[in-house]
């Protein structure tokens, strides 16, 4: 059984190493052995249920970070975007450009390859309660961002991991939809590396297709910024370290205007406690819509949160990011293009008060 | 039901025959036993070896659907039981009379008491967690109070629910292989917002949290165990894996056809108990529902590194209590013996939690067909 010895515990991966926990039942050197003995009633439960086979646990399941293995085929399945794939992206000619912005950012005579929209309309709205078919990281170190930022993790040849875990993701924009944010910040903060979290599958694939061409037209520029698609509403533990964050992005979420459908907002009381464990304390939340109700529903969920507290005035005069809310994404142009108004909340994430 | 999960969905459809395992809970100083099959709760009181009848004065209805979780807590005062017909019942447990019931809106997958026995903590099948006091004294303390949210895991079901031996914290274990650690907090009615940790390791679904603690009582741990048929040991306080044992292939054997539904133990832990048994057998008419009581003794023999080869099983006669315990909780006699009921009950059971708990695989073309059938559906019901 798994009597933890004390080798594995000596040096502990956060702080001091720790006294050897002893609860061996063997010879009865335990605390609680009813405790213990309690893992007796979880490991014969765990037998009524047979294990999915191997094929379809792979399936359901892939290791997102591709192991050295010899299987191509496999470890191409399991990582989203291979570098074979990325570089066939990038070849494909046929798709011309898309916005007026990014073609003007990806001017110098190159001939961009920027993807179009309307190749990937989708669904207006995906539900975000069913079950996912997409692969799901089991944990945040489990998935492998040098596919996601080839340039920020040099090739290392010996195939050790080396310093993958010195870079590390700090800005999130939930819902990301077509990348407009992502595209404006890259060149703000290039030494940010920053990912866009989007549910529907064919607009992540665009958001994908629109990052590649963009590098191809710039070089070294747009290499900091990625997407993945998932559903940020139950997955944001398995991306993300606790604190990780140092700015998080919910630009026009969708508004679920009927009360039973409250609880698809993608802001909401128990929602921000995972926005609150992944951003660091500091860190800053940025919300944006145009229609009030939800405006106003945004504001007094984080309002009403311990751990959040709102941003001065004159400090969002001062910070550039702010601008980018109405005028960045794609969402944000339709509504300024229309002359909507809009209603924003941001908030920073703040140690609770001790009462 | 446009927006259930596709497992939810088809739980709900098969609602009527769901068999559920049947439950058994050890005073942690071995004062009494109770087991839980279908809706019925039978207690037997060790000390004074007889069988116990429940009171009940809360005001509020009795369980009449099948209940999904049981458990002490505040070092046996109180014992708490909760499942599919919505309600949350608190038991003292020196008179056994029901102290309180609570209506959930939904039904209730996992209950527990904290530590210092003022709250209890109950969760549905769309992952929001409750909390309730318990605290008689305050003049409010009225039986329509209502459980207000605690936390929340996003639409996913929790399967199991415990306070650490400290009260500092709550887990929360879900259908989507997660694992919460919550600070709990001191005033708990207002929600618990800070997030201790995430343990994420398992490759299927939580089934059950214990925490453990080091002999020296200073260190606590937390054991998890899931649907990719591993026991993981966490450093919960940074959600670090600390240990993985596959249990696939060391699952002992206790012989014939007995397959404990769910085990308990007191504190001294003396004796392992065991209970075998479901709810709503299809074969099994209207007869009692199934439940099969085992007892291992003396457990200071067993030794885990060994494959439990010397691991005893009490015969009836020898279990604490006897006959007349066996009589109680089994509802009769020589169940063991009745080795086509055992099987029928084993079957039922691993589909029943395949049906819940286990994520549906579906080919594209498949998934396809469900989505178009769902899009027809709702178009259909607009056009009425
Ligand atoms: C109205 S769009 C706004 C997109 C973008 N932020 C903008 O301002 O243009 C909302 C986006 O959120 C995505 N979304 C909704 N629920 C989501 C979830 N649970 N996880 C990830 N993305 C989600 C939708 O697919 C949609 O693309």
């Amino acid at each position: 059984m798994c009597i933890p010895s004390h080798e594995k515990y000596g040096t502990e991966r956060y702080g001091e190493p720790r006294p050897k926990p002893r609860f061996l039942v063997g010879n009865l050197e335990v605390a609680n052995p009813g405790q213990f003995l309690f893992s007796l009633r979880l490991l014969l439960a765990v037998s009524l249920v047979p294990a999915p086979s191997p094929a379809v646990r792979r399936h359901s399941f892939p290791r997102l970070r591709a192991a050295p293995s010899v299987d191509t085929a496999a470890s191409s399945r399991r990582s989203w975007w291979p570098q074979k794939e990325q570089q066939r992206y990038i070849q494909r000619s046929k798709v011309g450009p898309l916005l007026k912005s990014d073609r003007q950012m990806a001017s110098n005579g190159h001939k961009s390859h920027l993807p179009r929209k309307r190749f990937y309309r989708a669904r207006a709205h995906s539900n975000p309660l069913s079950d996912s078919h997409f692969p799901i990281p089991i944990s945040p170190s489990d998935v492998d961002y040098s596919q996601h930022f080839p340039a920020f993790f040099p090739v290392d040849r010996d195939g050790t991991d080396g310093n993958l875990s010195i870079r590390k993701i700090h800005f999130a924009d939930i819902g990301c939809g077509f990348g407009g944010l992502l595209v404006n910040l890259s060149t703000m903060f290039p030494d940010t590396l920053m990912i866009g979290m989007e549910l529907r599958d064919k607009v992540t694939e665009y958001v994908k297709e629109r990052i590649l061409a963009l590098r191809a037209a710039n070089p070294g520029l747009y290499e900091n910024i990625s997407v993945v698609r998932t559903n940020s509403m139950k997955y944001i533990p398995n991306y993300f370290e606790k604190g990780q964050l140092s700015k998080m992005f919910f630009l026009f979420p969708d508004p679920h205007f009927k009360e039973k459908n409250h609880r698809r907002r993608v802001i909401s009381l128990h929602l921000l406690d995972e926005y609150a464990y992944a951003l660091q304390v500091g860190g800053l939340i940025y919300t944006i819509t145009d229609v009030e109700e939800l405006g106003d529903w945004m504001k007094s969920c984080l309002e009403n949160h311990p751990l959040f507290e709102a941003v001065s005035e004159s400090e969002l005069k001062a910070d550039p990011v702010v601008k980018l809310l109405t005028s960045a994404t794609e969402e944000g142009q339709k509504v300024a293009r229309n002359g909507g108004q809009t209603y924003q909340a941001i908030y920073r994430r703040v140690v609770q008060e001790e009462e | 039901m446009e927006e259930a999960a596709a497992g939810m969905e088809e739980g709900e459809q098969s609602q009527e025959a769901e068999v559920s395992p049947a439950l058994i809970a050890v005073h942690p100083l071995g004062k009494s036993v109770v087991v839980a099959v279908g809706s019925e709760l039978r207690a037997y009181d060790l000390d004074g070896d007889k069988a116990i009848s429940l009171s009940d004065n809360s005001s509020g209805p009795s369980h009449s659907e099948d209940i999904k979780a049981i458990g002490f807590g505040a070092k046996g005062k109180l014992f708490a039981s909760a499942g599919n017909d919505k309600l949350v019942k608190v038991w003292a447990t020196d008179s056994w009379n029901c102290m309180r019931t609570v209506c959930s809106e939904k039904r209730v997958s996992a209950v527990a008491i904290s530590p210092d026995g003022l709250f209890v903590s109950f969760a549905d099948k769309f992952g929001v967690v409750y909390i309730l006091s318990l605290d008689e004294k305050g003049a409010e303390a009225s039986a329509d109070k209502k459980a207000v949210p605690l936390l929340g895991h996003y639409c996913s079901i929790i399967t199991s629910l415990e306070f650490s031996p400290d009260g500092q914290f709550i887990a929360s274990a879900d259908r989507d292989f997660k694992i919460r650690i919550t600070v709990f907090p001191k005033r708990p009615l207002s929600g618990a917002h800070e997030i201790q940790s995430f343990c994420l390791g398992h490759t299927d679904f939580v089934l059950c949290l214990a925490f453990i603690c080091s002999s020296d009582g200073c260190q606590a741990f937390l054991l998890s165990g899931g649907g990719d048929s591993t026991v993981r040991l966490w450093d919960f306080m940074s959600g670090s894996l600390l240990d993985t044992c596959e249990v696939g292939l060391k699952v002992v054997s206790i012989g014939g056809h007995f397959v404990p539904t769910s085990l308990g133990m007191s504190s001294t832990a003396d004796h392992l108990w065991m209970v075998m048994g479901a709810s709503n057998l299809p074969s099994h008419g209207s007869s009692l529902p199934l439940a099969c009581v085992k007892v291992i003794s003396p457990l200071q023999k067993i030794k885990l590194d060994e494959e439990h080869s010397n691991l005893t099983v009490l015969d009836d006669e020898e279990v604490p209590g006897g006959q007349k315990l066996l009589e109680k909780l089994q509802g009769r006699l020589n169940v063991a013996e009745d080795h086509e009921a055992l099987e029928v009950a084993a079957e039922a059971l691993k589909t029943a939690m395949r049906n819940l708990l286990v994520k549906r695989q579906y080919s594209v073309a498949n998934r396809e067909l469900r989505k178009k059938i769902r899009n027809d559906r709702k178009i259909k019901q607009q056009h009425q």
